[in-house]
């Protein structure tokens, strides 16, 4: 998959994984699809960013003796993800294109 | 790197992150070392927990193909200690800082630039709407002087200017638009040198870096 178009999709996923309820980074790698390829190395630099940009909040948690980093979405969070939906009729609508099943202005 | 035990594998890739601020490395060692944790809290065991997450280089590669530009070149230059680093950085400094001068001059040059230009437009349209006034004044003073048609003259000029002036005003104002835009614009191309934001709007826009 594009890189630039994988990075989207890891953004958007990563948000998802934590839209119903609060989680941590190992819970965050195990929910998100395995075909995104998310690594740990790559899921830090994603939480940073997504941090940095208000989409999520982090706290410290204790946990059997250790700080577990729990993340939360954020509404600027939430009104991404429906932004990163709504696109979807658009690249739907491109994919068919592509596919060559539809041509351009009539069908 | 088989059967590295966790201490092992962190350390590894503590100073696989030397050349990171000191922060920045630890924040990212502890996140790994949250990682690892999680992994033998899930029944894994410390051996098969470090070992999936692949060699501290290789980890350490991906943190840093992460980072934008200026501090993932100060990053990759590793020399194995930030001491090192700093060393070099100030036995090169009448390099660098000549070039860092240049450049940050350069930037702020395009900067003035596009406010210069924004500033002359308002001033082109200032200086013909005085026409009204000065033309009044003109008129008045020539028709004192027993020079009408010379004064009517000079009101003519005077009004035409002022005409003239509240058309570049429109003009100014969209213009201005235009140099906010581009100066904030601008302001962000040089901020994405040192900070990496996040993919606002379509996922599909173009980001910086290519790597993953």
């Amino acid at each position: 998959m594009d890189a630039q178009m994988k990075r989207g999709f890891l953004e958007a996923c990563v948000l998802a994984s934590i839209r119903t309820e609060d989680s941590y980074g190992y819970r965050i790698l195990r929910s998100v699809p395995d075909v995104l390829g998310l690594t740990e190395s790559t899921l830090y630099p994603l939480l940073k960013r997504l941090e940095a940009a208000g989409h999520l909040t982090v706290r410290s948690v204790e946990h059997n003796g250790r700080l577990r980093k729990y993340y939360r979405i954020t509404s600027e969070g939430r009104a991404r993800l429906d932004e990163f939906v709504d696109e979807w009729d658009d690249v739907q609508a491109i994919y068919r294109f592509i596919r060559g099943e539809e041509a351009r202005g009539d069908a | 790197m088989s059967k590295m035990g966790k201490r092992e594998f962190l350390e590894a890739l503590r100073c696989e992150l030397a050349g990171l601020p000191a922060s920045e490395a630890d924040k990212s060692v502890a996140f790994i070392e949250e990682m690892i944790d999680d992994r033998i809290e899930d029944g894994s065991s410390e051996a098969e927990a470090v070992a999936a997450l692949g060699g501290p280089s290789e980890v350490a590669r991906s943190i840093v193909a992460e980072l934008p530009p200026i501090p993932k070149a100060i990053a990759k230059s590793k020399t194995g200690s930030a001491s090192v680093n700093w060393i070099l950085a100030v036995a090169l400094s009448p390099i660098w800082v000549t070039l860092a001068l240049v450049a940050a001059s350069a930037a702020f040059s395009v900067y003035v630039l596009i406010w210069a230009l924004a500033f002359s437009v308002w001033l082109v349209s200032g200086g013909l709407l005085l026409g009204a006034p000065l033309g009044l004044i003109m008129f008045v003073y020539c028709v004192a002087t027993g020079m009408p048609v010379v004064g009517v003259w000079q009101l003519g000029g005077g009004l035409l200017c002022f005409g003239l002036g509240v058309f570049c005003l429109f003009g100014a104002k969209r213009a201005s638009v235009w140099f906010i835009e581009a100066s904030r614009k601008y302001a962000a191309k040089i901020k994405s040198l040192f900070v990496k934001a996040p993919k606002s709007g379509r996922f599909d826009e173009k980001g910086a870096a290519h790597e993953g």
